[in-house]
């Protein structure tokens, strides 16, 4: 019994979490992409930045874009400060501002910039489903 | 069921696209954000920044060097300009002026002719951070006069030091590769569990039936006998494993749409049901017509080798499956969370293949491997319906207030143990498992009579039901404190001007994970409830993303919840602004 109901806790507690992971080579991001079949959000971030600490530890642990992210996406984070790693054709102007691409590489509409409320981003990310 | 799931989500994607339609224009570009000016005035060479609407320089960020004849770093040596705390910041607002003494620059550079470079980096407390910029000033000994350019100092290369991750992430990292396995093993257990359950048993005849037809043909050896089982058990996990598909690729979605309060109220409703259906209240069925439609769809297949078999399998997880419905659905529930349709297959794959071990066995020719039926097996099925409850009470978590889900489960444990037969009289000299029942008979109930009294005393943690008695003071209900709400800008602002002590302000949103910790863990801690105390209390719920909404997250440049703004004087305190979650040690000493 005791390890039935070890179990159940175990499977509980997993209903819960879903942790984000965020690759910060692009290379490796996109071949994740095109192996998962998912799309690409590449985050420009850097130290002393406010949003992206809100984006990261406030936006993305919400429940719903939590799991749409993680459902949906391939998080590449980039050091806004290291040009030398930027994406072709991504010239971001601040921190956040995120991209969206295909899993080809495509960069899909425009940017989103700045920093936003959970379902606001939810509801920018949705546009390009 | 699907369809129904189908249109809520497109409604939610809807209302969601039009809500929040885009808004990165507001942001400023960076030559619009700060504005410099350089020029040489009196004994003073002046560098001047006009900062836009919502934008802050970090005042530590501030570095003025002497770039040519030589560089020399001469921030220290000026005086630099006034700061507010911000976000735990120097921050500089409006406009930043730094004066560098014409004396300073002849004491370090011997001929005429210098450069001066001011570097600087700010943020929009909208929600962006700028990369870090450079003002200029140069004089050469036969031109005096101000020359300024800002460009954005993209050609600086910081070191960044590779991430290390520390032994939590570690961890995590290890747990998530591992994760997989875990499932799966445990999807899998949760298949022998539900081979014992008396779901099993109509499929018993249908495999008997085809291992008798074989026989007649030839004799049935027990590797034959096994195949023949395996095709049957394998056609069967296929059907499940399509239905973990289903529910893993539209996973997120479900997800979303669980987190609506009446949805997950209505799934609450459905496991309560399902929890009472295995407990035999009622039984839920395929109705007859169906049943009998695919009950003659496998008659006949007996003899039809390898391809019937597996097709009569495929028909028999249908026939099954609202036998095993309960469970089934708690882990298309677990399924649909992870949102990987992989493992969605693969998860109930082999739970099913769980399931088929007795008909494996019994392929085998070994009758003598299966347990024998009994009453045991109504206590399985009373467990999963146990679980059905467990589920449907957190579900309700999410909806109803920490001290009644405690008290819900403190529920479940009690009738579980009564249910166990925590009240019938055992007889003298009972050993093995009859005793080892009645410890957990008595264990459930002191759990269960445990959370009770820990709800009672207003305790929210089911892992820490005395919390009120241990902690030396008695825990205050959620009630403890209380916040008025405002709905517009313009009440926010009365409330502000007419402040006879000070106020703070919570925005949050039903949606914010971040906001239900600060509320749950900070905001009822003791020591922030005492220093709370000389506080009127309000706040403003985002959760629908209103117009006003909006426009009282503009107005403070604000980007979400959860945050807490303090007011005193008619005046907010942006030293004490809180965002994000805090615990409670980090937010007093925030606010003192």
């Amino acid at each position: 019994m005791k390890k039935i109901v070890t179990l159940i806790l175990l499977l509980s507690s997993m209903l819960f979490a879903v942790k984000l992971e965020y690759i910060n080579s692009y290379d490796e991001a996109l071949q994740k992409a095109k192996s998962e079949d998912k799309m690409l959000l590449v985050m420009f971030t850097m130290k002393d930045c406010p949003a992206c600490e809100y984006m990261k530890d406030v936006a993305f642990d919400s429940e719903r874009l939590n799991l749409y992210l993680s459902h949906y996406f391939i998080i590449c984070e980039i050091d806004y400060k290291d040009p030398s790693s930027y994406p072709q054709g991504l010239n971001p102007f601040g921190t956040p501002t995120f991209y969206i691409q295909d899993s080809s590489g495509n960069t899909k509409g425009r940017a989103i910039v700045g920093g936003h409320a959970a379902p606001v981003f939810l509801g920018k990310l949705q546009e390009y489903k | 069921m699907f369809r129904y799931i189908a249109s809520f989500i497109l409604a939610t994607t809807l209302v969601f696209a039009n809500l929040f339609a885009p808004s990165d224009d507001d942001f400023l570009e960076p030559n619009e954000a700060f504005k410099t000016h350089s020029f040489k005035e009196g004994e003073y060479i002046e560098f001047e920044i006009k900062l836009g609407k919502n934008i802050y320089l970090y005042q530590d960020k501030l570095e003025l060097l002497i770039t040519s004849p030589s560089k020399i770093d001469i921030t220290n040596k000026i005086k630099l300009p006034d700061f507010v705390e911000y976000n735990e910041s120097k921050a500089i607002f409006d406009q930043a002026n730094i004066s560098v003494p014409t004396s300073l620059i002849d004491e370090l550079v011997d001929s005429g002719e210098f450069a001066l470079e001011l570097k600087f980096q700010g943020c929009s407390s909208a929600g962006l951070c700028y990369a870090p910029m450079s003002a200029f000033y140069n004089q050469s000994a036969s031109i005096k006069s101000k020359d300024e350019i800002i460009k954005p100092l993209q050609t600086i290369q910081t070191v960044e030091e590779e991430p290390i991750l520390n032994e939590t992430e570690e961890i995590a990292s290890i747990f998530d590769n591992s994760n997989i396995y875990i499932v799966l093993i445990t999807f899998f257990g949760f298949g022998l569990l539900l081979s014992l359950t008396p779901c099993v048993f109509p499929m018993i005849p249908i495999l008997s039936s085809i291992l008798v037809s074989h026989s007649s043909k030839k004799e049935l050896s027990s590797k034959r006998g096994f195949f023949l089982s395996l095709v049957y058990v394998l056609s069967m996990s296929s059907a499940y494993a399509i239905a973990g598909i289903i529910a893993g690729i539209f996973g997120a979605n479900l997800q979303s749409a669980l987190q609506n309060p009446i949805v997950l109220t209505l799934f609450a409703a459905v496991f309560v049901a399902l929890g009472l259906s295995m407990f035999g209240y009622f039984e839920i069925r395929v109705p007859a017509f169906i049943q009998n439609r695919l009950s003659k769809s496998t008659e006949g297949k007996e003899n039809q080798g390898i391809v019937g078999i597996a097709a009569m399998g495929f028909l028999s997880a249908l026939i099954v499956g609202p036998c095993v419905a309960p469970p089934l659905a708690g882990a298309l529930v677990y399924i649909s969370q992870t949102g990987d349709a992989l493992l969605g297959g693969l998860a109930l794959f082999v739970l099913s293949i769980g399931m088929g071990v007795p008909l494996l066995l019994i392929g085998f020719g070994a009758g003598k491997f299966m347990p024998k039926p009994g009453g045991w097996m109504e206590n399985v099925t009373r467990f999963f319906g146990v679980v059905m409850f467990g589920l449907a009470i957190w579900m309700l978590d999410r909806v109803l207030d920490p001290s009644i889900t405690l008290i819900l489960w403190s529920v479940l444990f009690v009738s579980s143990s009564v249910y166990l037969g925590l009240f019938e009289a055992t007889k003298e000299g009972i050993v093995g498992i009859k005793k080892l029942k009645k410890v957990l008979e008595i264990f459930l109930v002191v759990i269960g009579i445990s959370l009770f009294i820990g709800a009672l005393s207003g305790a929210t943690n089911p892992l820490k039901p005395f919390e009120g008695f241990t902690s030396g003071a008695k825990i205050e209900n959620s009630n403890s404190l209380e916040f008025k709400e405002l709905k517009t800008l313009q009440d926010l602002k009365s409330v502000v001007s007419s402040d006879t002590k000070p106020i703070m302000i919570k925005f949050t949103a039903s949606w914010c994970s971040s906001c239900k910790e600060l509320e749950n863990i900070t905001l009822k801690d003791q020591e922030v409830i005492k220093t709370l105390s000389k506080y009127q209390l309000y706040k403003v719920d985002i959760s629908s993303n209103t117009q006003d909404d909006k426009e009282i997250l503009a107005y403070f440049g604000l980007f979400g919840p959860p945050a807490l703004l303090f007011f005193e004087n008619q005046k907010e305190l942006k030293s004490k602004r809180v965002v994000g979650y805090k615990s409670p040690k980090e937010f007093i000493s925030n606010i003192q």
